[in-house]
């Protein structure tokens, strides 16, 4: 799925493959840091499918450099992705789902457990809040620091939900 | 810090009918000054019963509360009624504004219950206003304004005589969620200014705008954490990742 995002920093305009990596982690203040043999893997499969061309640029003093440049079916491809309703089930990948539901089957004290884990997404949200007033965060990182403040408050409900119907003994 | 607000070995009991509850089982605390404390607990576990109590609304059937370091139990029906107007402000969750006051006139009742004249708190009335984000609607009737903004006239009507404490009984239970962010965040800048705020609520999202978050059940203090931002960056705090191909789920096109 990187490959999209590639495309989408191609689509401003050419870019070599590093500072396609470092651009990207920039914009999203370094909350979604990639991986460069991913980068470089995903551009070559880009390039097999003609959704991108590169071209080596040579640099004085160090080794040539590839130069990636979107095509017009590359365009057409992050068009029809990104229009694309993002479908399927909710995917829940958080590590707290899984520890108070394993707490639940394995009949340990959930209470005192949630307890832990809500302390621990109180101080997360805590940080969180803090940072909106952060100036040195750009406009898009804030979106994600958004994104993150309202996931946490999410999961802090669903604690407080858990707490309740263990005590009313439904569990 | 000196303690501004103290409680020691409260315990409430009511009789419902034949029944003896016991709403407190013993709850010491210490508040200090220009400490933000959150009390949370499920609805039954006695918190509102403890920021009555705080707040001299009730008084304990045992132990004792200090505001200030002053016993209420110490205090006549007056000096009670005195402490209850200078030195503590409360907001609750139906706001309980006068409707055929203006904003105003609603955020000047402790001023005016003080015997104040409008010349001597007009400025401290402009101030707090301005302060919860309402100098442009002076004139209006709480009618008129949305849940948060009514809330936020509450806010001002308890900060006027410049308590030393805040109490707050689910400020944020009638508001949608971003006018109860806005709210909180509000409460996060009065106490950055100095001001005492404890503030009770069922809700741990709210409970994570304070300093310090005491879990109540069943009459008692069973939990304690102090919430610090330490300022981490936030690639410590925030990390995306890559979600799984669609593959997985795919099924085959018609």
């Amino acid at each position: 799925m990187i490959k999209f995002l590639l495309l989408g920093l191609l689509a401003r305009r050419p870019r070599h493959g590093y500072e396609l990596k470092t651009q990207f982690e920039k914009t999203f203040g370094g909350t979604w840091p990639l991986n460069p043999g991913q980068v470089y893997m995903t551009l070559e499969r880009l390039e097999a499918a003609g959704l991108v061309t590169s071209k080596r640029v040579a640099q004085e003093l160090l080794p040539d450099r590839r130069v990636y440049t979107i095509t017009e079916d590359g365009r057409q491809e992050l068009k029809r992705w990104t229009a694309e309703p993002s479908q399927g089930p909710i995917r829940i990948r958080d590590e707290l789902y899984l520890k108070i539901l394993t707490a639940v089957l394995a009949g340990q004290d959930a209470i005192g457990i949630i307890w832990t884990q809500r302390s621990s997404h109180m101080q997360a949200l805590a940080e969180l809040r803090a940072k909106r007033s952060d100036s040195s965060i750009d406009a898009a990182t804030q979106l994600v620091l958004r994104g993150a403040i309202l996931r946490t408050q999410a999961d802090l409900k669903w604690l407080d939900l858990c707490e309740e119907r263990l005590k009313e003994g439904d569990i | 810090m000196s303690i501004t607000v103290a409680a020691q070995a409260l315990v409430k009991r009511y009789r419902d009918q034949e029944v003896v509850v016991e709403a407190l089982r013993g709850i010491d605390l210490e508040v200090a000054r220009g400490e933000f404390v959150a009390v949370m607990g499920p609805s039954g576990s006695g918190k509102s019963t403890l920021l009555h109590l705080l707040g001299g609304l009730d008084t304990p059937t045992t132990g004792e509360v200090l505001i200030d370091g002053r016993p209420l139990a110490g205090l006549s029906r007056t000096q009670l009624a005195a402490l209850r107007r200078d030195q503590i402000g409360f907001v609750f969750q139906l706001y309980n504004l006068i409707p055929s006051l203006t904003v105003a006139e609603n955020v000047a009742l402790p001023s005016i219950a003080a015997g104040q004249s409008p010349g001597s708190y007009g400025e401290r009335l402009d101030e707090v206003l301005d302060r919860v984000g309402l100098a442009d609607k002076h004139d209006r009737f709480p009618p008129q304004l949305s849940g948060g903004e009514q809330q936020r006239v509450a806010v001002a009507r308890a900060l006027i005589r410049r308590p030393a404490v805040v109490l707050a009984d689910e400020p944020t239970g009638n508001l949608d969620s971003h006018s109860g962010d806005a709210l909180l965040d509000l409460f996060t800048r009065c106490h950055a200014e100095g001001q005492t705020i404890i503030l009770v609520t069922h809700d741990s999202t709210v409970a994570s705008a304070a300093q310090r978050v005491l879990f109540m059940r069943d009459g008692r203090f069973v939990e304690e954490t102090e919430l610090t931002p330490r300022g981490t960056d936030i690639v410590d705090l925030v990390q995306i990742e890559e979600p799984d191909p669609p593959a997985l789920r795919t099924r085959a096109p018609n």
